[in-house]
């Protein structure tokens, strides 16, 4: 890869240089921290409220449910999370054998419109009570917000349909993601043929998520992420993907631009501006595969990955390189079930980012990390989750640049309450086991602030 | 700085929030009565299967996860989403679930017409093809000549079931199109 940015780090622009340093305001406490989630509770109960109201005559249903008829149980144990039909749905090319029936009969068997234009709805809302700040590493002017709302938090727009025999579409653009109003951002965007040239390989072009061939983000319980993979880089890229069971073996081969899902050049070689566009700016490409088996009851899968991404320069690292660095990535994930009732997974990869900082080009930077979680499902109503991140920064330990802050070492608890199937509300607590640190240099980098939150909120799609 | 000490009252009112949208909440989700399946058919007493086993004889009542377990071995695959229904004296009938049967009752009429003590067939579909995706009811093949017949009283049971506010009338249309055109090809 060329150009990867671990997106939970500071950037220059999330910084307000002439904001007065918020340490003036004092550390939060535990009883701060409590008292204030405490002067929320009025408000939470009353959105709580209000939000169960309307829930008794709400019948709304996402689009696979609406065009198959079936339940949304059909699927999921507990939205967004699939149970084994719908990881059989989604390698079936996200269509039952049935499809056709749901496209308007217009008496052409070479066209297979849908009936209905296939939209569907994600929408979520929260309120958060946190101590991490938003720390400027050059300046160390620090804003932070012990209690906020944050609504909507995301308002997505996803469709899908089968298109043909073998080919469907998938796509869904974001509004007003984590409060980036005015801005929308397509994601997932892929066509997938599911049988190339009657090989049984499947294949996919277009925009997706390389760490979905281990856990996908998206279905996953908890609001906190699966922090590792948005570390190393391995979430969002343009390019193709080939998949096939092999024997026991389910193996997935890529190639990525390597620059992530934003870039674009004008191609003005003749002097004159074309109207066409480069999304990829150099010849390396990112190559990953995963083979994934069954091993009594554990799921194991390996991956690897490898490529260029831009190396980091400036003060912290926080600008991106003229030199493309090499990159290696590789992972183990297992997954099994614990009962009827209970899901565990966990990930660990192991990062190599080959003379990546130009303070030091010659120094090859090493860092691990993982996750491991659990999924409870006692019934219909509740879902409780556990899920441990863990990330050391490695190598960048004491390199005073923001990729000290690749350091996590987190337990998120969640339960989540059903109202309906598709409409849930969520506690959240996440609890910091790093203790903070200094600046190891004149930047403002590392660990600086805990990043303990408690969080309410509501999650639906229909 | 000291932590100020949160007074009593704030905790205590904090408290009985809490306890009222519990029991609200609760009260909800009594009222919701989501996730069930009430399956009943003609003639009663009907062994019924899904894809975990036998669950019992109509009237019955399962929930909706009896019916799309969150995870089932492969050599059953075929069963899931389905309900199967046996007597003595009448053909089996295998129903698929949709999302018009969980807002109401489940009514299956069991083709009792010289019918034989036949077994259901066997789940033999590949694990990759779920029987939740094939047509919403199978009649089991009638021999050649009752097969006027056999069409004739598919479609009296569906008009009895469309009067009865049972299914739809897209359901209705749909279902009769598919007896008709089966009518047609077999007759060709």
């Amino acid at each position: 890869m060329k150009r990867i940015i671990p997106q939970p780090l500071p950037s220059r622009n999330d910084a307000h240089a002439g904001l007065p340093p918020r340490s003036l305001q004092g550390e939060l406490t535990p009883g701060r921290l409590i008292r204030s989630i405490l002067r929320s509770v009025p408000l939470l109960l009353l959105g709580a409220w209000l939000a169960l109201l309307p829930t008794q005559s709400a019948s709304a249903m996402p689009e696979f449910a609406r065009r198959y008829n079936l339940s949304c149980a059909a699927c999921h144990s507990a939205f967004p999370r699939l149970n084994k039909f719908g990881e059989v749905f989604i390698k079936n090319n996200m269509r039952l054998p049935n499809w056709m029936e749901t496209a308007d009969q217009l008496g052409d068997d070479r066209l297979a419109l849908p009936d209905h234009v296939p939209l569907a709805i994600r929408a979520q809302a929260y309120v958060q009570a946190r101590q991490g700040k938003a720390i400027d590493p050059v300046s160390g002017a620090r804003q932070s917000a012990t209690t906020d709302f944050q609504s909507p938090y995301l308002l997505k727009l996803l469709s899908s349909a089968p298109l043909s025999k073998d080919i469907t579409y998938y796509f869904y653009a974001i509004m007003a993601e984590k409060g980036g109003n005015g801005e929308i951002v397509v994601e997932d965007a892929w066509f997938r043929h599911a049988n190339l040239f009657g090989s049984g390989i499947g294949m996919m072009l277009g925009q997706f998520s390389l760490s979905d061939a281990m856990f996908p983000r998206e279905i996953r319980l908890p609001f906190q992420d699966y922090m590792v993979y948005r570390m190393a880089g391995i979430t969002y890229d343009r390019g193709v993907q080939f998949d096939r069971d092999v024997g026991p073996f389910g193996i997935t081969l890529g190639f990525t631009n390597g620059n992530g899902i934003t870039d674009n050049f004008k191609i003005n070689g003749t002097g004159y501006s074309r109207p066409d566009r480069m999304f990829d700016n150099d010849n390396s490409k990112t190559t990953f595969a995963h083979v994934g088996t069954d091993i009594g009851p554990v799921a194991v899968g390996l991956f690897g990955a490898s490529g260029k991404q831009r190396g980091a320069a400036g003060p912290a690292g926080m600008d991106k390189s003229r030199r493309n660095t090499d990159k290696r990535v590789a992972g183990l994930d297992a997954s099994g079930d614990v009962g009827a009732d209970a899901h565990w997974y966990a990930q660990y990869l192991w990062n190599s980012w080959n003379g990546f900082l130009d303070a030091d080009p010659t120094r090859n930077y090493r860092w691990n990390g993982g996750f491991a979680g659990l999924d409870w499902i006692p019934n219909e109503r509740w879902a409780f989750s556990a899920l441990y991140n863990y990330a050391g920064a490695g190598d960048f330990a004491r390199t005073n640049t923001i990729y000290e802050g690749i350091a996590i070492n987190s337990l998120s608890l969640t339960a989540s309450h059903y109202f309906m199937r598709n409409v849930k509300g969520i506690v959240e607590v996440n609890i910091d086991f790093l203790n903070k640190t200094k600046p190891t240099g004149p930047y403002f980098t590392g660990h600086l602030s805990s990043e303990n939150y408690i969080l309410f909120g509501f999650d639906t799609a229909f | 700085m000291p932590a100020r000490r949160l007074p009593t009252r704030s905790w205590a009112h904090a408290g009985a929030t809490v306890l009222l949208l519990a029991a609200s909440a609760s009260a909800h989700a009594q009222a919701l009565q989501v996730g069930t399946l009430r399956i009943e058919s003609t003639p009663s007493a009907a062994e019924v299967e899904l894809i975990g086993g036998k669950a019992g004889v109509t009237p019955l009542t399962v929930s909706e996860r009896d019916i799309y377990p969150n995870s089932y071995p492969d050599t059953r695959a075929a069963l899931y989403g389905t309900v199967t229904l046996r007597h003595a004296g009448c053909d089996p009938l295998r129903h698929r679930v949709t999302l018009d049967d969980l807002k109401q009752d489940l009514h299956l009429r069991l083709d009792c017409v010289a019918a034989t003590t036949t077994p259901a067939p066997p789940p033999t579909t590949p694990a990759a093809t779920p029987a939740a995706a094939t047509a919403a009811t199978r009649v089991p093949p009638a021999p050649p000549s009752t097969m006027p017949q056999r069409r004739l009283r598919q479609l009296q049971v569906l008009q009895e079931l469309l009067d009865e506010g049972l299914i739809s009338p897209a359901e209705e249309q749909r279902v009769r199109r598919k007896i008709l055109q089966l009518s047609i090809g077999t007759d060709d």
